[in-house]
């Protein structure tokens, strides 16, 4: 113990050991954490996303499909999958009123949109929606080269960088609990901003951290046999999208699905249907993430071309109902608005605690290291991360009112200038940082969130008056978020002015 | 977030950094132990082996890498968590 | 209905915390008979909130409980931090930034 005190110095103790890797861990997975966890807030409300990118989806209330709408729409689905593509239909629920004939194309689900009174297609815009946001939550948009495993490791980090900071703060955890000062020098004010919402939101960001390497769990650790019983049910995400598309000649005319859905809800307890699964000889009907915490991937199957009642799977046990809780809690599929909006409070406050912690990280070694270019270029990335990327989200959703209608591809349009947007910002950001104006990046990136942010609404109102009309409540929501987040970044600017 | 007293490039800040290194490397070998011991004592129902061993295993990794990195003499941390490994590979392998 | 409640509750809960560490918050000390009930009200109210929540869904309830009480923290931090200087009852300025 003395040899190693001569040598590490005398101040090495559990605290600064905690701290050095709090600061390190959380500051180089924390900038990729800060975007994930900010997409995962949008996810919450994903579906009234798309919805809103989508104003000429007139359907605004939950009705049960009829009969011809739903013949209309498995006629549409075998027509896809004649010509090789794995559909499946995707029922009306109260957040998302329309029948979906989706498909998976390597990062969302994508597909035509029937009205569920006529089974008439609705020519709505071509976008990817809020799915884009969840796509990026857990893939960084790059499922193929291992990015879930990356998300993954990242969200160890996260763990680590919690459990870390519980160390430090132990003494302080309670008493400080609502401690809040602003009149103090900029680094401790910042240091009480990070504490305060990292102490306050610790239970929801443990929650959200662990549930979310559970789910994904099987890639962080691969036991490929264990896996295999894992993940039982038809797609783990989402429904079923890497099955191949069965083959065309041997597609079995499908049976009228009314009263399928009626057998099956009564096979799953009551429980209502949330999409289909076609293959060639037999119907699957799944139960609905939305009818409980407890993520079922329940199912009844059906023979075609008789609708045949063939098997209900029910996947219970103590083990099943803990990990389809485990699902239901981190996806919240199943929570009524009031709980959806405080999910949603909770992801800008823990995106606050990992943004703020990054500024933190910047500002305790601005003295000692502030001439490095590899801190400037530190500084740049988290202004990019912290101001860039809602500012590419604003982007994302001004294209969707810019572009035209009808542009082919126009979904990948809105893509690509979300991350051209991103990357200018990171351009701007390290620019600014580099020539040590970082103080004008932050004041610039905030200046452009407010003006974006705060024109979003007016946009709305020009662009698809008759949505308002029609839904007023989610066109005020996305108006009023996006308001005040141009309001506070805009007050943001102002103080970065001043305090710089 | 405390101050930190590493000087940069000193030589306490290489043997943070080996520290880290090894309790991660340490810790992801035993959590995965733990899940494969799981797997084999856990029952006849291998799915649900599984998933228990998931769930353990994901709760021990960033604890023992915590634990690994964090002791005063941070040796003994690491030693703590190298016994449970051995712990785990033999009820593994045993 | 049971978020607004909650939230309640937890402020309650949370300002009689802040109010039994009159030090730490810059807050005037409260009278010595009025502690137990500030200990018993920074008790009782998350009992209650709990309560209040659970009544129909115990995981929904769990979630709306641990979430109101994150937020009603901001609330409060918030209203301490922003509300009017506090004069101790001795009359003189409590220092805020005191941190041990």
């Amino acid at each position: 113990m003395m040899r190693q005190t001569e040598r590490e110095g005398p101040r090495e103790t559990l605290r600064t050991r905690m701290g050095w890797l709090h600061g390190w861990v959380g500051f180089l997975c924390g900038l990729c954490l800060a975007c994930i966890f900010a997409t995962g807030t949008l996810t919450v409300f994903d579906t009234e996303l798309t919805r809103w990118m989508q104003p000429e989806i007139n359907v605004n209330t939950y009705v049960a499909p009829t009969d011809t709408a739903l013949r209309e729409a498995a006629r549409i689905v075998r027509s896809q999958q004649a010509q090789g593509i794995s559909a499946f239909l995707n029922l009306p629920s109260h957040r998302f009123p329309v029948l979906q004939v989706l498909h998976y194309n390597g990062h969302e689900f994508t597909g035509d949109i029937l009205d569920p009174r006529s089974g008439a297609l609705i020519q709505a815009r071509e976008t990817a929606g809020g799915k884009f946001f969840y796509d990026f939550h857990y893939t960084l948009r790059s499922a193929d080269i291992g990015g879930v495993r990356i998300v993954n490791i990242l969200g160890v980090g996260l763990l680590v960088a919690v459990v870390s900071g519980i160390v430090i703060h132990l003494r302080a955890l309670l008493p400080d609990l609502v401690m809040l000062r602003l009149s103090v020098p900029p680094l401790r004010s910042w240091l009480d901003g990070h504490l305060l919402a990292g102490v306050l939101f610790l239970p929801f960001m443990i929650m959200c951290a662990y549930t979310g390497v559970l789910v994904h769990a099987d890639r962080l650790f691969p036991a490929q046999s264990a896996a295999a019983h894992h993940h039982g049910g038809p797609g783990h995400h989402g429904h079923g999208h890497g099955q191949p598309p069965p083959d065309a000649a041997a597609l079995l005319p499908v049976p009228p699905l009314g009263p399928l859905l009626a057998q099956a809800r009564e096979n799953m307890q009551g429980r209502d249907c949330g999409f289909i699964l076609f293959a060639a000889d037999r119907i699957t009907i799944s139960a609905s993430d939305a009818a409980g915490p407890y993520m079922s991937r329940d199912h009844v199957d059906f023979s075609l071309p008789d609708g045949r009642l063939l098997a209900t799977t029910l996947n219970q046990g103590r083990v099943a109902t803990t990990m389809q809780l485990v699902r239901g809690l981190h996806y919240a599929r199943f929570a009524p608005p009031g709980l959806r909006w405080l999910y949603f409070i909770s992801g800008m406050a823990g995106t606050a605690v990992i943004t703020t912690g990054l500024v933190v990280f910047l500002m305790k070694r601005r003295r000692k290291s502030g001439h490095l270019v590899a801190f400037r270029l530190a500084e740049g990335v988290t202004i990019s991360v912290t101001a860039g990327l809602p500012l590419s989200m604003l982007v994302y959703l001004w294209a969707n009112r810019l572009l035209p209608p009808a542009l082919p591809g126009r979904d990948m349009w809105e893509i690509d200038l979300f991350f051209t947007a991103w990357g200018l910002c990171l351009l701007h950001g390290m620019g600014r940082a580099l020539t040590r104006h970082a103080a004008s990046g932050w004041r610039e990136q905030l200046g452009g969130i407010g003006v974006l942010g705060c024109g979003l609404p007016l946009l709305d109102i020009l662009t698809a008056p008759g949505a308002w009309g029609a839904c007023p409540s989610l066109h005020a929501a996305v108006g009023g978020v996006s308001l005040l987040a141009g309001s506070v970044a805009l007050y943001a600017a102002r103080r970065v002015g001043r305090v710089a | 977030m405390p101050r930190t007293t590493a000087r940069p490039g000193s030589r306490l800040t290489l043997n943070r950094f080996y520290a880290a290194v090894a309790a991660c490397a340490l810790s992801y070998l035993t959590a995965y132990l733990v899940l494969l011991d799981f797997i084999r004592w856990a029952g006849p129902d291998r799915a649900d082996a599984a998933a228990l061993g998931y769930i353990a295993a994901t709760a021990c990794l960033p604890v023992l890498i915590v634990t690994g990195f964090g002791g005063r003499a941070w040796r003994r941390g690491l030693l703590a968590v190298g016994a449970l490994g051995v712990l785990a590979a033999l009820g593994c392998f045993a | 209905m049971s978020i607004t409640v909650s939230l309640l509750l937890w402020v309650i809960c949370l300002s009689c915390h802040a109010w039994l560490q009159p030090g730490r918050y810059g807050l005037p000390p409260p009278r010595p008979g009025y502690r137990p009930a500030l200990w018993g009200t920074r008790l009782l109210a998350p009992v209650l909130a709990l309560l209040v929540t659970t009544r129909h869904d115990a995981i929904a309830g769990i979630l709306v409980w641990c979430m109101t009480a994150s937020l009603a923290g901001l609330v409060v931090a918030c209203g301490l931090c922003f509300g009017p200087r506090i004069i101790g009852t001795d009359g003189r300025r409590v220092a805020r930034e005191r941190r041990p």
